[in-house]
Formats: structure tokens, C-alpha cells, sequence
């Protein structure tokens, strides 16, 4: 049943993606300005020049045929090769370098958000109303509201120029400089998304232990690890993972901007590169790809929705 | 013909790169005196371990001739690949590849090369690499071959002779193929002929660097041993992509980065408090103008053309738009691009000076405006480019001034996409901020010579004004062929002052570049030229200094 689940999401997320890269090669086509001018500036060029260019790009092509054979080179694993981003370049090498950098940033923010976000919201839950709460509270409500321009201009000041601590841009090379030019563009995302984790988590720990089984588990005794563990948590889970899966999706498109101010390659950047330039095949190429992790990480989500919630797996019996 | 004659240079990169990259009168430069001496701090002649530059994009390609920007990735790879002359800012030629250049005929030119120089995979250098090179750089599918006018053919003509021909006689010919050709190992491009340009095939060079681990942040280049000439003092450079503004400066106070070419000359206020930090400038061909169609009512009427030059305050927009660091036009080209052909900065300012005058005057605007056939003002749209953060303030500026005139100007936000492909498609019709345009040679041919006349209007051409005269269309082919000086200055003063009398043009100004040297670092010249940047001299030029 649950393999039948999995098929029909993967089918729909197929259907999804071709219907995402349709749009976009349209609105790309329909916007003004096209990859030649892009390639060219406005330089007034030669017939032949042009031509030539049109040629190599089959930029003369009608739209449909232009999509066609976009189309059946990803059936053949083949996202083309980059026109002005990085001329020549196939977008599959592109994008191989730009994915593994943004990948690791929003893996390292996931992590700090987990870590950070999920103590303090329990805490704040099960101490509704007392002081903690009411930090922690605060605390969320400042991050949240925190502009992360500023936020990231002064965690470069204070750790990158004031202190040293930690290196201003780039990426580093190795696990250790990696992990060092990483930790402020990390904390930075963190600390807006841990706020909505803390939020959620809040409320859906107040939720829980609100509910007369928690009541009636007191009263008998047990004790508060275990009323926290196996009844507290375990409920309130379910909310928990699906703002998860919402705040990584997050951290797939905060990246941007993000990665313009720590000066990291990432695809986020890499995105507004090839949109400003109008190089169709790497927009293309990138649209799929963050498509296709959103779909993922949904299923990933919905997954694990089944595995900690006896509701939903019958739900997707019955629905399968 | 005609259709290889003097295209523009104006680009949507160097829309950004002119506008945003380009930047005003240094203050603070610390020149270098005679005496080696840079304000207080003194040069030295050590080498210089490593040295950091902050690139505001990633460089699009390593071959200069395929690169979507060919003048950025001129600015690193012609330290890989070598230019045969560099020419400087004054005009000036500096041999490199090129031992000698002659010039038999208008439509000739023959390099005789230095002998010895070696590839950096050891192999000699040759003329077929040096005919192999300037053919890929001025034909198609080139993007190079938009800028190098009338090319025909590049041949071996010796042993180490390369000839190059023309199919017409077209002016600054030696400046644009010094400009545009980076030489590279032909037999090593050949086998590389589908990826050329790209991580897995940079171009083999002669030059003083070789490049290592190219990646999406930056590029690194270390200098090699054998190089022929006077070795660079940097051994390793690294070109360090940081597209923001903001961070280039905090990675400068910590001493991560060494020069920035300032992407908001707004800033350099701010790049020059920064402790040690010295901020060169240099003037630049940029152009920033207003064009009115002469061809559509109401700017097919001379005085309401009038009325308008006199309501721009150039002063004003100098400040407001580009920090109060920017030179005003006065014609509609630079005195560099004039100097040559006019036999010397002198007569050339002196003519400036004498073209009509079109000062911010409220008074004479509102008495042109009374002259016209819209006395009582009338609507018109002015579009600013939100990429362009000076067109907006040239437009609101623009608008309010009019308003006093009765002149009602609504101002539109575009982008610089859809602002180019209006130009491509001549719909930039009306009242047009010009901006981006760049004279890059020291001829006036460029971008003059497309700016006016019937062969420049329409798609794919420059006459934003789609402007005329008898005496342009007497003047343009004169203007647009190497030839005699005195005849062709005649031609330049003509259109020039014909631009100015029908006010079809108002110049307005032209950004210098700036450059910003980290604490401990000058460049010996003192300065950064746009020239410097292309071909790599920026780099070439840079020295410790002793504090």
C-alpha cells in the first residue's frame, strides 16, 4: 500500500515538474530581451555574427520545437549547456558544483534549527506562562521579525571583521573551512527559521499537554520523562515534521539572498545569474532541480507523517 | 560596407559594468610621485606573497573571444593569454607579444613578433597561433567580432610575421585588435574546439600567470617561472567572486581582500574611511546622455529640444546620481576620443569649449519653450532602468524640473532586459536616458560615428535620436574610414556641432572608474585605468608599500 502511495506522489511530482518547466520556458520566452542579447550586450553586431548565434542556439527555432528539444534532452539526462552564465558549460556541471554548496548550507541551518529550535519550543510548551516562556517567546518574535540583511551584515562585523572568528566570504576548502565559512551564512538562516520551529513547537507541545491523556498519565504516576517522551512528543510530532519540511523548502529559497551577501556560489545565485542573463537552459536546469527537491522533501515529509502517526498511515490505506 | 562600420559599444554589461562599475574622481588617491613615494606610504619592490581581488560577478568564461564578457574576462585571462600591444589610457602603445607594427595601407596591418616566447605547456610561440588567435577573436561566431569593424582576414606572412586585412579602411583598426585579441595556443584550442573557454579547456597562454583551481568562486592564477618577460610582483593572485557591496567592504576591513573595482560609486566615501584603504580614479569613455527623437512630435521641434537641454542640472544629477564624482560632458564624446584626431588635447578642449552651451537654466528653457509650438507644455514618458540606479534619479530629476516648464514627464520603471530589447528593436523612441555607451578607443569614429545618419536607424542600430542632417550625412563616411586627420576632425567637429545645435543629444556626463587598493598595496601608476583593467596592467602595476 505504501508503495502504491509512493509511486502515485513520484507520478504526480513528474507531472509537476513538467508542468513547472513548461511555464517557465514560456515565461522566459515571453519576457523581453532574449539569451542573444544577452550574449552579445547591446553591441550592434554583424548579420553573419548574429546569424551564427541563432544558429548555434537554435534561437530561430519556433517555441514548441525549442522545448521539444529541450525536453528530450532531459529524457536523455542532458540539462544542454549554459549560454552566457558560464558559456560552453554544461548545466549539469554547473549545477553539480552550485547544488552540493547550497545543499550543505541547508543542511548545516537545518541542523542549527533542530538543535536550537526544537529544546526551546518543547520547553516554552510544557512551561506555558512562566518566565521561560515568555523569553523564549520573545526571543522568537525578535528573530523572526529580525531583517535578515541586517542580521548578516552584523554577524559579518562583529565575527568576520571585529573578531576574526570567522572567515567574511567564500567557501573554504576541506570539512574544517567548509564548516568555518559556513557557520555565519547558517546561523543567519537559522535564526529566522528557528523562531518558526520554536513557534510551532510551542504551540503544539501547549496542545498536548493540554489533552486528558496527559492529565490521566500524571495522575497514574508516571513519570514526566516519560509522560514528556512517549505521550508529550510523540503527539506533538506530527505538526513538528511538517514545518520541518516547510523550513527546509525555506532553506532551499532563502538561500539567495543569503548567498549574494556571503559571497557563496550557491543556486541560489546562480538562479538570479541565469534569469538576469536570460540563459534558458540553466534556468531550466535549476528550476527541475529545486522543483524536484521541494517534491522530494514533501514525500520525504508525508513518509514520515506515516511512520510516527498509526491516523495518517490508515488514511493512506484508505486513500490508496 | 556599411554594415561592418563603427557599431556602438554600448552593452548591457557595460550598462551595468560602465554604470555600476565605473565611478568618480578619486580624492583620495595617493598617486605615485616621481620619487616612488605614494602619500606616506613607500613602494617597494618586494614580491607580494598573495593578493586578493574582489570580483563583483563570476568571470563567464576563460576565452575572452567566447565569453559573454569579454571585457571582464579580458581583465584576468590577459594575464594567461597575452594581448600582442597593450594600449594605455593616453593612446599609448606597449609591446608585448608584438615586437613591431606597421600599418602599408588603411585596410593592412603586419605584426612582426618577439622572438623566444614560450607557451606555458613549453611550446614556442608562432604566427600561426598569433593569425589562428585574431581570426577566432574578429569573426563569427566571436562575440569579440561585434567590436573588431571590417575584419577580412589574418594570415601568415614570415617566419614571424602575421598580417591582417581589413575589407575597408576602418579607423582605430591596431587599437580594437590590441583591445579585443588574447593569443593562445592554437593547436591546443583546436583539439578543444567544443569546450574551449570552459574549467575543462583553458585557453594555453604566454602570459606572467597560469590559471589554477578555477571555480565558482573565484580563480586562482600563479605566476610562472618561465615566463619571458619582467615578472609580475604577486605570485599568486586570487580573484575572489563577492557580488555584494556591503560584504567587499567588511572583507576589506578584515584584510581578506585586497582591491575592489567599486560596483556603487556612491560608496567610495565609505571604501575611503576604511583604514588603509586607498581609492584610485581614472576618467572613463562612459557616456550618460539625453536623446530625443527628432523625427516625433513634440521633440521634432527644435525649441522644445532646447527648452528641455536647458532644463537638465547636470551639477545636480552629478551629485545626486553619482555621489558628486563625475565629469559633465560637454560634447558627446569624451576629450579622448577626440585628442588624437584633432592633433592634440588642446585644439580639441578648446573646441569643446566652443560648442553651444546648454547650462541648467530655467529662464531660457521657459523663452525656447515660448518659441515652440507646444508653449503651453505638453505629456511625455521618460523610463529609468532599475538595474541603472542613476537613471532614476537623471528621470525624477528630469521631472521635476519640467515641471515648471508645464512640461508633464511620467516616469516608468523598466528593466535593463526590457530596456535592451526596446533598443534592439529602435522602440527607444521619444525622450531616452542613454547610458551604458562607451567610447573605447581613442578614435571618435566609435560610438559617434552610429549615433547619427540614416544607416543608423532602425533595428540593430544606435541612432537613438534617429537624427540627420545634410551636413551628418556629408560628415558620417569620412567620420566612419581611416583617413587623413584634418579631414577627419573636420567630419567629428561637424556632426559634433551639428549634434549640439539641434540639440538632439544633451551630453551629460561620464563616470571615472574606481578602484580600491587595500592597506599596504598601490598600483606604481598611481591609477587604475578602464584601459588597465582590460588588459590586465591593473594587476601587472600593483606594489607593496612600506608604512
Amino acid at each position: 500500500m505504501i508503495a502504491v502511495f509512493v509511486l502515485k506522489r513520484i507520478g504526480a511530482g513528474v507531472v509537476l515538474l513538467l508542468v513547472l518547466s513548461f511555464l517557465v520556458f514560456s515565461l522566459l520566452s515571453l519576457s523581453p530581451g532574449t539569451p542573444l542579447q544577452a550574449l552579445l550586450g547591446t553591441r550592434t553586431a554583424s548579420p553573419e555574427l548574429i546569424d551564427s548565434l541563432n544558429v548555434r542556439y537554435h534561437l530561430n527555432d519556433p517555441f514548441v520545437v525549442q522545448y521539444g528539444r529541450w525536453l528530450g534532452d532531459v529524457v536523455r539526462l542532458d540539462l544542454g549547456s549554459s549560454i552566457s552564465v558560464q558559456g560552453g558549460t554544461a548545466v549539469g556541471d554547473i549545477l553539480g558544483e552550485r547544488l552540493a554548496l547550497t545543499a550543505e548550507l541547508a543542511l548545516y541551518a537545518l541542523l542549527l534549527v533542530l538543535t536550537v529550535g526544537l529544546p526551546l519550543g518543547m520547553a516554552a510548551g510544557i512551561r506555558r506562562g512562566r518566565r521561560l516562556d515568555r523569553a523564549v517567546s520573545l526571543g522568537a518574535t525578535m528573530a523572526i521579525s529580525a531583517p535578515a540583511f541586517v542580521m548578516a551584515i552584523v554577524l559579518l562585523y562583529i565575527f568576520g571583521v571585529a573578531l576574526k572568528w570567522f572567515p567574511v566570504y567564500g567557501t573554504g576548502t576541506g570539512f574544517t573551512e567548509r564548516v568555518s565559512h559556513l557557520t555565519l551564512p547558517a546561523v543567519t538562516l537559522a535564526t529566522v527559521l528557528s523562531a518558526v520551529l520554536i513557534r510551532q513547537t510551542r504551540a503544539a507541545m501547549m496542545n498536548v499537554m493540554s489533552q486528558d491523556y496527559v492529565a490521566f498519565a500524571r495522575l497514574r504516576g508516571l513519570s514526566p520523562r516519560r509522560i514528556l517522551v512517549r505521550y508529550a512528543l510523540r503527539n506533538a510530532s506530527l505538526p513538528v515534521i511538517t514545518s520541518l519540511g516547510l523550513i527546509l523548502v525555506s532553506l532551499l529559497s532563502s538561500t539567495l539572498f543569503i548567498e549574494q551577501v556571503f559571497s557563496l556560489p550557491g543556486i541560489g545565485t546562480l538562479l538570479l545569474q541565469a534569469v538576469t542573463n536570460t540563459d534558458v537552459p540553466v534556468v531550466q536546469g535549476t528550476v527541475l532541480i529545486l522543483g524536484a527537491a521541494v517534491i522530494l522533501i514533501n514525500l520525504a515529509v508525508d513518509l514520515l507523517s506515516l511512520v510516527v502517526d498509526p491516523r495518517v498511515r490508515l488514511v493512506a490505506k484508505e486513500g490508496a | 560596407m556599411t554594415t561592418d562600420r563603427a557599431r556602438p559599444t554600448f552593452s548591457r554589461r557595460s550598462a551595468i559594468a560602465t554604470v555600476a562599475l565605473l565611478a568618480l574622481s578619486a580624492t583620495a588617491c595617493a598617486g605615485a610621485g616621481t620619487d616612488g613615494e605614494t602619500g606616506k606610504a613607500k613602494v617597494t619592490d618586494t614580491d607580494i606573497a598573495s593578493f586578493t581581488v574582489a570580483m563583483p560577478s563570476q568571470m563567464p568564461g576563460f576565452d575572452r573571444a567566447l565569453s559573454a564578457q569579454p571585457y571582464v574576462t579580458g581583465s584576468v585571462m590577459s594575464l594567461v593569454t597575452e594581448p600582442l600591444e597593450r594600449v594605455g589610457d593616453d593612446g599609448n602603445y606597449t609591446p608585448v607579444l608584438a615586437e613591431k607594427v606597421t600599418q602599408p595601407d588603411a585596410a593592412t596591418l603586419v605584426y612582426t613578433l618577439r622572438e623566444g616566447v614560450k607557451f606555458s605547456d613549453g611550446q614556442d610561440l608562432t604566427a600561426e597561433d598569433v593569425a589562428w588567435s585574431i581570426t577566432h577573436t574578429a569573426a563569427p561566431p566571436a562575440q569579440t567580432s561585434a567590436s573588431v569593424r571590417g575584419f577580412k582576414s589574418a594570415s601568415v606572412s614570415g617566419p614571424r610575421e602575421v598580417t591582417v586585412k581589413f575589407s575597408y579602411g576602418a579607423p582605430a583598426a591596431r587599437e580594437t585588435i590590441a583591445n579585443a585579441t588574447l593569443i593562445q595556443e592554437k593547436a591546443f584550442a583546436t583539439a578543444h574546439k567544443s569546450d574551449l573557454g570552459t574549467t575543462k579547456a583553458i585557453p594555453v597562454g604566454t602570459g606572467p600567470y597560469q590559471v589554477q583551481s578555477p571555480s565558482a568562486s573565484g580563480v586562482v592564477l600563479e605566476r610562472r617561472k618561465s615566463y619571458w618577460g619582467t615578472k609580475p610582483k604577486a605570485r599568486t593572485l586570487n580573484f575572489k567572486t563577492i557580488p555584494d557591496d556591503n560584504s567587499a567592504q567588511l572583507a576589506m576591513r578584515s584584510g581578506e581582500v585586497n582591491m575592489r573595482r567599486l560596483t556603487n560609486v556612491k560608496t567610495a566615501g565609505q571604501w575611503r574611511g576604511i583604514d588603509g584603504t586607498t581609492v584610485v580614479s581614472a576618467p572613463s569613455g562612459s557616456l550618460n546622455f539625453l536623446a530625443m527623437d527628432v523625427t516625433k512630435a513634440p521633440f521634432d521641434d527644435i525649441h522644445v529640444r532646447q527648452a528641455i537641454s536647458h532644463s537638465v542640472d547636470v551639477p545636480g544629477v552629478i551629485k545626486a546620481a553619482w555621489g558628486g564624482e563625475a565629469t559633465a560632458l560637454r560634447g558627446l564624446l569624451p576629450l579622448s576620443s577626440l585628442s588624437d584626431v584633432a592633433g592634440g588635447r588642446k585644439t580639441a578642449q578648446s573646441y569643446l569649449d566652443s560648442l553651444p552651451d546648454h547650462t541648467f537654466d530655467l529662464g531660457k528653457a521657459k523663452a525656447e519653450l515660448a518659441k515652440s509650438a507646444h508653449p503651453d507644455g505638453f505629456s511625455t514618458t521618460v523610463q529609468y532602468v532599475n538595474e541603472v540606479p542613476s537613471t532614476k534619479v537623471l528621470a525624477l530629476s528630469l521631472q521635476e524640473n519640467l515641471k515648471q516648464l508645464r512640461i508633464d514627464v511620467k516616469v516608468k520603471a523598466t528593466t535593463l532586459n526590457a530596456w535592451s530589447a526596446q533598443f534592439y528593436q529602435h522602440k527607444l523612441t521619444g525622450l531616452t536616458l542613454g547610458f551604458g555607451f562607451t567610447a573605447d578607443t581613442h578614435d571618435p569614429s566609435n560610438p559617434l560615428g552610429a549615433m547619427v545618419g540614416k544607416e543608423n536607424i532602425g533595428p540593430q542600430k544606435a541612432n537613438l535620436a534617429n537624427f540627420t542632417t545634410p551636413q551628418v550625412e556629408k560628415a558620417l563616411p569620412v567620420l566612419s574610414a581611416a583617413g587623413a586627420d584634418a579631414a577627419r576632425w573636420k567630419a567629428t567637429t561637424t556632426i559634433l556641432s551639428q549634434i549640439a545645435e539641434q540639440a538632439a543629444y544633451v551630453p551629460l556626463a561620464s563616470e571615472d572608474v574606481l578602484v580600491a587598493f587595500g592597506k599596504g598595496y598601490v598600483s606604481v601608476t598611481g591609477k587604475a585605468t578602464t584601459a588597465d583593467i582590460g588588459n590586465g596592467a591593473w594587476l601587472l602595476n600593483i606594489r607593496a608599500t612600506q608604512q
